[in-house]
């Protein structure tokens, strides 16, 4: 079942200029982008700085407002709600960070941290609530004693469950993570990552995990959806975009990624150049620049995002894939 | 003989919580032309190690307390100090993982490049404007005169880091120390670095050490590896037989922590339970004793020390997950 239905969404930046002169610049940080969730999965979001993953997260669940397209979530329209149809709906979608330090007041103790989202909500009495509590740390795998302890005495891994803790307070059926386990070493992060994957099991949850590490995205997502300068480029069941990648910047993506075996070493190629400025972008295909297949169509057309052989699952931008 | 040799390097550094022991007895070596990886996690001393190289650990509150490190047999801990400049960007050129913090924002790439090219070789003007423009184009740096009037906050991240590789190969090094070049880079341009790096050191015959967290870095580029834990070396061989044939159950519990290819969420991913200890007290056994499937009683009692146990492979364990060769 669909849970989340994205439709031409965008979200543009002014930028430059001052109050009086006007805004010099638009930023498309996000582009028309279109795509479904289904309840329960994990859709990976990934793509390189500046590409518009985090806007992206950020838009769906209102810490930006949109400047066009829909959002729905179940059967309510996200853009359009109201501020209380809005705060009901934060109790369905939460939002985890990449360094739940800055996410954490470092003045309340986790506990009282993770308490906050009930208060406001009003759910419980106090004793209620600290019982609550308890039951999140013991789910994220947090002892009881460090309730009453401050985020600063906590390593990143610790301060990781406890955003996670907080996040399921509510019991949200989406979360938004973005790069959730980027701040962490390898060892800390497979906890964190196992940590995801039982609680998506235990809770149903739905997640849309932002990442620009193509190996995490894979172990963890059920599709992916891959992007450049704004634009979905690819999306897809993770098989399919990883094995038979269609767009020649996912192809790029992937050859990039440092494999950890070193027999298959010099197998990829490099690709050239970088990342357009937003405030610029390349005309027809934003990749085009970089492209090994770009020809004289992609300077001048954009490509729309269309099935890969017939198959509406797996869909791409790129005037060169299979059809 | 080796280029660079450490022997049983120890630094401390002064903290509100006591003395901590971030270097513990590390000692490598790097042949020319090789490159080295050290890997660890945070925290564990690989940083400490290769600024100790140059001299470079702020004192107070770090001071080196032990050690050798021999630079084609010369010890650079002991050298006055008014001869380190000799070596350091000479020889031994230096590039970190953050290239916003190691560029002034406010000199332009020609004056960061000007101060360098007069202050160590003397040139000035119109020769040390060819010389950066050339030290630029090496590096791939795209339309490089225009470049060279920019300040660094109007370069993308990779941009940055070819200026620092160009600055620091100006003295045409036997030894670059990188630590976590490409860590802050986005995947396609950190894949073009390392290319970059491996072409310079194919032509000029240059030894690197590359200090990184990421295994998938070592294994792409890595001759040797070294895989530090808790300020000291736990395992050191060719990359082939780390990956192969780890010995070491600190790195076997590293390797299984990354995602395979294909691997899914159904299968967990190994982790190593427990945290790192504190470096503030020299444990008296193997400091990774307790998070350890395979510790034994003597493990707590015994400090395992660096050992051959196969050709080119050293491990620091008394149950290492591989047989002794029968030598």
């Amino acid at each position: 079942m669909t849970l989340l239905d994205v439709r031409d969404l965008s979200k543009h930046f002014p930028v430059g200029g001052g109050f009086f002169r006007g805004s010099k610049a638009l930023v498309r940080a996000v582009e028309q982008v279109s795509f479904t969730v289904n309840e329960g999965e994990t859709l990976g979001l990934v793509g390189e700085s500046g590409c518009g993953k985090s806007t992206l997260g950020r838009t769906l669940l209102r810490l930006e407002e949109a400047t066009s397209g829909t959002v729905r979530f179940g059967d309510k329209d996200v853009l359009k709600a109201s501020r209380s149809e809005l705060f009901a709906l934060r109790r369905d979608m939460q939002m985890v960070f990449q360094d739940p330090y800055s996410s954490l007041n470092p003045r309340l103790t986790v506990g009282e941290s993770v308490a906050e989202p009930l208060e406001i909500h009003r759910i419980g009495s106090r004793r209620e609530r600290r019982e609550m509590v308890r039951e999140l740390f013991r789910k994220v795998g947090l002892r009881d004693e460090m309730l009453d302890r401050f985020p600063n005495e906590f390593s990143g891994g610790q301060r990781q469950r406890v955003g996670l803790a907080r996040a399921l307070a509510l019991r949200p059926r989406l979360i938004v993570a973005d790069e959730p386990v980027s701040a962490l070493d390898v060892s800390v992060q497979a906890q964190v990552l196992n940590l995801m994957a039982a609680l998506q099991r235990e809770f149903g949850l739905t997640y849309i995990f932002i990442s620009h590490d193509l190996s995490v995205v894979d172990y963890i997502s059920d599709r992916i959806a891959v992007m450049y300068l704004g634009r979905i480029v690819e999306i897809g069941p993770r098989e399919r975009v990883f094995r038979q990648t269609a767009h020649p910047y996912s192809r790029a993506l992937i050859a990039s990624s440092p494999i950890p075996d070193p027999t298959r070493r010099g197998e990829s190629s490099v690709i050239r150049g970088e990342i357009a400025s937003p405030l610029n972008p390349p005309s027809g295909c934003a990749f085009n620049p970089r492209c090994p297949l770009a020809t004289e169509q992609c300077l001048r057309e954009r490509p729309e995002l269309l099935p890969v052989l017939g198959d509406a699952s797996h869909q791409t931008a790129c005037h060169h894939a299979p059809r | 003989m080796a280029l660079l040799e450490i022997k049983n390097l120890k630094v401390e550094f002064d903290t509100e919580a006591g003395v901590n022991h971030a270097v513990d007895g590390v000692s490598l070596s790097i042949e020319a032309g090789k490159t080295l990886g050290v890997v660890g996690e945070s925290g564990c001393g690989k940083s400490v190690t290769a600024m100790s190289v140059l001299r470079l650990i702020p004192r107070p509150p770090g001071r080196i307390v032990g050690g050798e490190v021999l630079w084609k047999g010369r010890n650079l801990l002991a050298i006055p100090a008014k001869e380190l400049p000799d070596v350091r960007g000479k020889q031994i050129a230096m590039v970190f993982q953050d290239p916003m913090t190691s560029l002034n924002p406010v000199y332009t790439v020609w004056r960061i490049f000007g101060e360098v090219l007069e202050k160590q070789f003397g040139l000035k003007g119109a020769a040390a404007r060819r010389h950066a423009i050339e030290a630029l184009t090496r590096v791939g740096m795209s339309e490089p005169e225009t470049r060279l009037d920019q300040y660094p906050h109007e370069l993308s991240g990779g941009m940055k880091q070819r200026v620092l590789i160009a600055l620091a190969l100006l003295g045409e090094p036997e030894l670059l120390i990188a630590d976590e070049p490409t860590t802050a880079l986005d995947v396609t341009i950190q894949k073009q670095i390392l290319v970059l790096l491996k072409e310079i050191q194919r032509q000029r015959d240059m030894a690197i050490m590359l200090i990184t967290h990421s295994l998938g870095v070592v294994a792409e580029t890595c001759d040797d590896v070294l895989v530090m834990y808790a300020g000291r070396v736990v395992e050191w061989c060719a990359v082939e037989q780390l990956f192969a044939s780890p010995a070491h159950p600190y790195t076997e519990g590293l390797l299984g922590s990354i995602p395979r290819p294909g691997q899914t969420r159904e299968t967990p991913l190994q982790t190593i339970e427990g945290t790192v200890p504190a470096l503030f007290e020299v444990p008296k056994g193997c400091r990774f004793a307790d998070r350890c499937p395979r510790s034994q009683e003597r493990c707590r009692i015994d400090d395992p020390q660096l050992r051959l146990i196969a050709p080119g492979h050293r491990v620091a364990c008394h149950f290492p997950l591989i047989e002794e060769d029968e030598q």
